[in-house]
């Protein structure tokens, strides 16, 4: 008769959302003495029952995340630069996933033959440029992932992107171009733009430079946007939620030369910046910065040390490099 | 997957090939993440420990590559993992003692049922939190500070007949959790 219960009490928990308490005491209950083969059992039957193939953007985003963690912690076991996880900027074609490709096409226009993916990975402290197959221009940088499908045969030219790159988008009248990320889904025409879809950073933006784009974003407060010339979209994670305003465009794509910009940004966000860019941990007390904001601006000649060397000036503090280790004081 | 498919994967992951691992991250990953955040229901929480999971995975591959199951492997993991959640992340004493109180509440105290005593309160209460908001307070107002249905009516303000009417609507929620094979004293039936 117990078994029953069992059933039923994990199954509908698992399906319903419950109080603080009622998720503590379910808790205990599953932790404690009795019928562990049964619970074991549903357990197993739910797990049967969990989707396989509802994969989306987001398993992406995880597997971009977890590269970098292996990456990061096989390098500090060895502290040799020669086996990476994942070599230099890689393109690569994927086996055929059929999940994927059925993201990637529209429903009215499901093919018999999916396409093949490509996807370019960049780790960090590298930079990547390469063509798509309808020749716009692309500027990966460091930590990002770009799939694209190798010939853009669908209705639109969709392009996944986790990270930041800028695009230079060939103009095509008849097929938009939608880049696809998280958070915001960026659609052009023909265009030059900016996007910036971090995982780990809060606040994801799309800057337009020339031509026109339409940023929509999702989640609870999906907005529609239209961005014209030296305006961007601002989607804040935290509060998930965006605002459109003016900017000089120019700014925000400098990365592609080198430059290491800074608008009003925190100490945070300009360490993370510097750790995908050169490949290296900060190790700081975030403490010790919260509420600072800096505007500031590396050449690209300017290699680490020189760029704490400027920092430790502006903000205040003292530095130490080991291997690739920064730690400030 | 196919079971040669995840064969083949199994024995170049353990041959370090990040490539077949990642293979099977993509195609196993919605599975570990759904599955996980049922139960823990926070997402970015769940989403941790896909990555926690699959990374020592990764750290573990030599060991992994020589399961008959790479399935059942990454069952008894995430399984495990849940287990360890509520190990540690959720505050117990505070709940311990109302959960005895409940079973009191209830009047479940022939004795076989008090072994089932713990899992009938709680889904009993888990069935009173999905009530919607009126039906839930006007029930709690009647069982557990044992208000009369017109008492109930002047407080809410409301028709004695509708209080009749969500009473008879909660207990009718409340039977098709317990289900009709058992016996217990319980005030109202």
């Amino acid at each position: 008769m117990a078994n029953k219960y069992v059933g039923r009490l994990i199954r509908n928990f698992f399906e319903n959302d419950f109080s603080e308490e009622i998720r503590s005491r379910f808790g205990q209950w599953l932790l404690s003495d009795g019928a562990e083969d049964e619970k074991s059992r549903v357990m197993r039957e739910i797990w049967e029952k969990s989707a396989c193939n509802k994969k989306d953007e987001n398993t992406w985003t995880e597997l971009n995340r977890l590269r970098h963690t292996i990456e990061r912690s096989e390098r500090q076991a060895r502290l040799s630069q020669f086996k990476r996880f994942a070599r230099v900027a890689a393109i690569l074609l994927l086996p055929l996933l059929g999940a994927v490709s059925a993201y990637f096409l529209k429903p009215d226009t499901v093919r018999l033959v999916e396409p093949e993916i490509v996807e370019c990975f960049v780790p960090y402290g590298e930079m990547e440029h390469l063509f798509l197959p309808d020749s716009s221009e692309v500027w990966l940088n460091a930590g990002s992932l770009l799939l694209y499908a190798r010939e853009f045969n669908g209705e639109t030219r969709n392009v996944y992107l986790n990270g930041e790159a800028n695009f230079k988008v060939a103009k095509d009248l008849e097929k938009p171009f939608i880049v696809k990320t998280e958070y915001m889904d960026i659609e052009a025409l023909g265009t030059v733009f900016n996007v910036q879809a971090y995982s780990d950073t809060r606040k994801i933006m799309a800057t337009l430079e020339e031509g026109k784009v339409k940023v929509d974003t999702k989640g609870n407060n999906a907005r529609s946007y239209i961005l014209s010339p030296d305006e961007e979209v601002v989607y804040d994670r935290a509060t998930q939620k965006s605002v459109q305003r003016e900017v000089d465009a120019s700014k925000d794509s400098q990365w592609k030369m080198g430059y290491l910009v800074f608008q009003g940004n925190t100490f945070e966000e300009i360490m993370r910046s510097i750790e995908r860019r050169f490949d290296v941990s900060v190790n700081y007390d975030s403490d010790k910065f919260a509420g600072r904001s800096f505007t500031i601006r590396f050449s690209p000649e300017e290699e680490l040390r020189q760029v704490f060397e400027i920092m430790k000036v502006v903000g205040k503090f003292n530095y130490q490099i080991k291997d690739n280790v920064v730690f400030i004081n | 997957m196919d079971i040669d498919l995840e064969s083949d994967y199994l024995e170049k992951l353990g041959e370090g090939d990040h490539r077949a691992f990642e293979s099977l991250f993509i195609y196993y990953h919605p599975k570990v993440k759904g599955f996980l955040c049922g139960f823990v229901k926070d997402e970015e929480e769940a989403s941790d420990m896909v990555q926690e999971l699959f990374f020592r995975i990764w750290m573990n591959r030599k060991a992994i590559s020589k399961v008959s199951s790479f399935q059942n492997y990454l069952f008894r993991m995430a399984r495990n993992m849940v287990y360890d959640y509520f190990e540690h992340n959720l505050v117990k004493e505070k709940y311990e003692r109302k959960a005895r109180e409940e079973s009191r509440v209830y009047g479940l105290d022939i004795i076989e049922e008090e072994l089932y005593a713990r899992e009938l309160s709680l889904l009993i209460d888990m069935a009173i939190e999905k009530m919607p908001t009126q039906r839930r307070r006007i029930f709690i107002m009647s069982r557990k500070e044992g208000l009369s249905n017109e008492e109930i009516a002047v407080r809410l303000g409301i028709n004695k007949r509708t209080v009749e009417n969500h009473i008879t609507q909660a207990l009718s929620d409340l039977r098709k959790v317990i289900l009709c094979f058992l016996i217990f004293s319980l005030k109202f039936l």
